[in-house]
C-alpha cells in the first residue's frame, strides 16, 4: 500500500509538474576553481513554468544578505521545460559566509508574464 | 530446414537482443515549486481589490513538493506593493494571509498550527515528504474609501524553498 502512494507520488511529480521551478543540488559544495583563490560550484535549474523565461542567481549568506560572485550571466535564460547548468564562482574569502545558491524567477515587465507568483528556490552549504 | 529452423530462432533472438536500451535514473532531494493556480483581484467595492472568491477574486495557490522530508523550508510572502498599477496618489493599505490547503499526506495537518508569521512572510518547516498546497489571500485598500484609478493592477506572492 505504501509502495502505490510513493508511487503515485513521484508519478504526481513528474506529470504534473507543468508549472514548475526546479534547482538542485539541494546541498551543494565550493570547489577550488581552475584561477587560483577562486571556488567554484556547479547547479541544474529546471524551467517548468509557462510564461517565466529568465531566472535570477542569488549567492547569499546565512542571513540572507547578498554576495558577490561570478557566473557567465546573472539572470539566465531558461526556456520552457528547459534544464540549463550553472557554474558560479566567488572568491576563497567569500566561502565560509556563502551558505545559500538560489535562483528567483522574473517577471517580464511588459506585462507579458501572466502569473502572480514568484518563486525563489535555495540551496544549501554541505 | 533443421538448419532453417535455427538461422530463424537466432535472427530472432538478436533482433530482440538489439532492442534492449537501458534508462538509468536517480532520485535525489529536490523541493519543486510549483503555481498551481494564478491569482486574481476582485473589485468588490470601488476602494477594495481583494483576492477572495466572495469579492470576486482568485486566490493564488502553490504547491510545494519535497522529495525528502526536513530538507527545506517554505516561506511565502503576500504582496504589500503592485508590481504594475496606474499612478496612485494615495496609500495603500495591504493585508493577507497564507494557510495550507490541501496535502498529500495526513501528517502534513499540523503545518497551519507550526506555521511561523512575520512581517507579511509565513514560514512553514516541510517535516514531511509530499505534496503541499498553500493559498494565499491578498487585500488591497485605497486611502480613506478612495475609488482605485482605472487600468490594471498587478502585484507579486513570493513562494520561496529553501535548504535546512
Amino acid at each position: 500500500m505504501k509502495f502505490f502512494a510513493v508511487l503515485i507520488f513521484v508519478i504526481l511529480c513528474y506529470s504534473s509538474v507543468a508549472d514548475a521551478h526546479e534547482w538542485t543540488p539541494t546541498y551543494f559544495q565550493w570547489k577550488p576553481a581552475y584561477v587560483k583563490g577562486i571556488s567554484t560550484t556547479t547547479m541544474k535549474i529546471r524551467n517548468a513554468r509557462k510564461g517565466v523565461d529568465y531566472y535570477e542567481i542569488q549567492v547569499l549568506d546565512s542571513e540572507m544578505n547578498p554576495l558577490k560572485f561570478a557566473a557567465t550571466e546573472r539572470i539566465i535564460y531558461v526556456p520552457y521545460l528547459r534544464r540549463r547548468t550553472v557554474d558560479i564562482y566567488i572568491p576563497d574569502n567569500s566561502v565560509p559566509q556563502a551558505m545559500y545558491v538560489c535562483t528567483r524567477s522574473k517577471i517580464r515587465k511588459d506585462g507579458q508574464s501572466k502569473t502572480f507568483i514568484s518563486s525563489r528556490i535555495c540551496s544549501k552549504v554541505k | 530446414m533443421k538448419f532453417i529452423s535455427a538461422m530463424i530462432v537466432a535472427m530472432v533472438s538478436v533482433s530482440v537482443f538489439a532492442e534492449e536500451v537501458p534508462i538509468v535514473g536517480s532520485v535525489e532531494s529536490r523541493c519543486i515549486v510549483i503555481t498551481d493556480t494564478d491569482g486574481i483581484y476582485g473589485n468588490p467595492t470601488p476602494s477594495e481589490l481583494s483576492t477572495a472568491q466572495a469579492d470576486g477574486g482568485v486566490l493564488p495557490v502553490i504547491r510545494f513538493d519535497v522529495l525528502q522530508a526536513d530538507f527545506y523550508k517554505a516561506v511565502i510572502t503576500h504582496p504589500n506593493g503592485f508590481t504594475e498599477s496606474p499612478s496612485l496618489d494615495d496609500t495603500v493599505t495591504w493585508s493577507g494571509s497564507t494557510s495550507v490547503t490541501d496535502t498529500s499526506d495526513a501528517n502534513m495537518s499540523s503545518y497551519d498550527t507550526d506555521k511561523v508569521t512575520y512581517n507579511n512572510s509565513t514560514e512553514y518547516d516541510l517535516t514531511v515528504a509530499g505534496s503541499t498546497w498553500f493559498s494565499v489571500s491578498s487585500e488591497a485598500d485605497y486611502g480613506y474609501s478612495k475609488a482605485f484609478p482605472p487600468g490594471t493592477y498587478r502585484a507579486m506572492v513570493e513562494a520561496e524553498c529553501i535548504a535546512q
